[in-house]
């Protein structure tokens, strides 16, 4: 929390009980997080057409703005002005709380994401078992969404999508332990303020399984199955046009941000970096988006995988390559 | 004033409890019936956390509402209903059900009523994480053990139901 001493003192000066201060900060803060989350999320697409371009020898968005910076709020706009086309058949309630469902939850996990020092929405004692847990709410989101459209593809895209989700938790959860075993707390800023060597160093085999079932976590390629536009339409999303599905891609997007967060707070020291303490986010930004860069690189050279080599790879590699880690890391502190 | 608070919360969380269990048995439809599951879920978690317990409160996100209703609303949609998604569940022994229902309420009626809860006088213990870790560890260890055999043993066993292959 940020309540600073000189906020302490106001607050007692004008008869402010501590939990309304606490409150209104939390408030603010989450709104903060919320505004910056959609500027991320602009800049993300706005990166991943210009990364996508550049990867194929292309422009990229050119036309509306300076060098195309325009075309997402152009997008954007048409999004929202969108009609809102609703499926006869389809589950009214499902349909609607869907969308909602995959993007509060992905929003709620950035809460405990710390910045810099003291730049941390709410640092909870089991923040990382927070960041782990909250997200994958998501899930059944997905579900919804698929299940609420009455449509196949939708279906098939959203079983899938559960599928991949549910089973590369694990390994997710447990290339972090290692972390966790050697910072000796799971409180987020805890970890990046003991990690003075950064723990991609100390546990490279757990940074890689955490990169790829992230990858997999967030539906990107070469893992995005549940979204295959060659085999499914358009996975869970089908359906869905408008307002509704710029929460599916805003949810999407966030997730992706959190993900890049997390690696950066868990393997990559957070906010440390050279220079005065001020620079501190500023050095968490560059190394998120370094990380958002190299998912986004792999997403356009890579082709994807079939669904059984998704399944095989996360129960048959990662799972027993995480276990191993822990092993390895158990082993080493004790001798 | 923080106590009024609580008040508040646990009364509101309290409300919302009971709506969505009621809620749970009176849909007709499966799926909204396990949705219901799930915010109840989340009730309890909240439940937890207004208690400072919250390596408990984030477990029973992690592993109710992030697993077992995720797993039960894909078990819903791997049925042989899939494309249907009107489905219905219907009561029938009538007799047997409420005979069945008032037991059990007399059961839990019997239990409040007799027994003596006790609360601790010990202060709040800040950092449970650490603690549960430690008793987990050292007092508690010959549980913890079964109970990861145990679920080693169920894992097995998924694994073995699930293999077995259609004989031609």
């Amino acid at each position: 929390m940020l309540s600073s001493s000189s906020l302490l003192q106001f607050a007692s000066h004008n008869g402010m009980p501590i939990w309304v201060l606490n409150t209104s900060i939390a408030l603010i803060m989450s709104l903060v997080v919320f505004a910056l989350c959609g500027l991320g999320v602009l800049i993300l697409v706005y990166m991943e057409r210009k990364v996508a371009a550049d990867m194929q020898l292309r422009w990229g968005p050119m036309h509306v703005g300076w060098h195309g910076v325009l075309q997402l709020i152009a997008d954007s706009v048409k999004l929202l002005s969108k009609e809102d086309i609703f499926p006869r058949n389809a589950d009214r309630w499902i349909f609607r709380l869907a969308p909602v469902l995959v993007f509060l939850p992905a929003f709620i996990g950035l809460m405990v994401m710390p910045i810099g020092p003291h730049l941390v929405v709410q640092d909870l004692n089991v923040g990382l078992l927070y960041v782990l847990a909250v997200p994958a709410i998501g899930v059944a989101g997905v579900i919804m969404a698929g299940f609420g459209s009455y449509n196949k593809y939708a279906i098939l895209g959203s079983l899938r999508s559960a599928a991949q989700m549910v089973s590369y938790e694990v390994p997710r959860a447990l290339s972090i332990l290692g972390v966790v075993m050697i910072a000796g707390s799971a409180k987020l800023t805890a970890i990046v303020g003991t990690q003075h060597a950064w723990y991609i160093f100390l546990q490279p085999i757990g940074f890689v399984v955490f990169l790829v079932s992230t990858l997999a976590e967030t539906n990107r390629v070469p893992f995005d199955l549940p979204e295959t536009e060659s085999e499914l339409v358009n996975g869970y999303h089908t359906e869905y046009s408008g307002t509704r599905f710029l929460f599916f891609l805003f949810g999407e997007y966030i997730a992706l941000i959190a993900g890049s967060a997390l690696a950066v707070v868990l393997f990559l020291g957070g906010w440390h970096g050279p220079g005065p303490e001020f620079l501190a986010p500023v050095w968490f930004l560059i190394k998120m988006f370094a990380i958002i860069y190299l998912a986004m690189w792999i997403r356009w050279t890579l082709p994807r995988f079939r669904i059984d080599q998704v399944m095989d790879l996360g129960w048959k590699v990662l799972l027993p390559l995480a276990l191993l880690n822990v092993l390895i890391t158990g082993l080493i502190m004790v001798l | 004033m923080n106590d009024i608070i609580t008040y508040i919360i646990f009364f509101g969380l309290s409300a919302v409890a009971i709506i969505s269990a009621l809620a749970i048995i009176t849909r007709r439809n499966l799926f909204h019936a396990a949705m219901f599951l799930g915010l109840l879920m989340l009730v309890v978690a909240g439940f937890y956390f207004l208690l400072d317990a919250d390596l408990v409160g984030i477990m029973q996100v992690f592993v109710y509402v992030g697993g077992v209703i995720v797993v039960l609303l894909f078990g819903i949609m791997m049925t042989s209903q899939m494309t249907n998604v009107r489905m219905v569940s219907a009561i029938k022994q009538k007799v047997f059900t409420i005979l069945a229902v008032a037991g059990f309420v007399a059961l839990l009626v019997s239990v409040f009523t007799k027994v003596n809860l006790s609360v601790s006088n010990a202060a709040v213990p800040k950092d449970t994480t650490s603690l549960v870790g430690k008793l987990f560890m050292t007092n508690y260890i010959l549980p913890f053990e079964v109970m990861s055999v145990l679920l080693l043993a169920a894992l097995i066993g998924a694994i073995v139901i699930a293999r077995q292959e259609v004989k031609q």
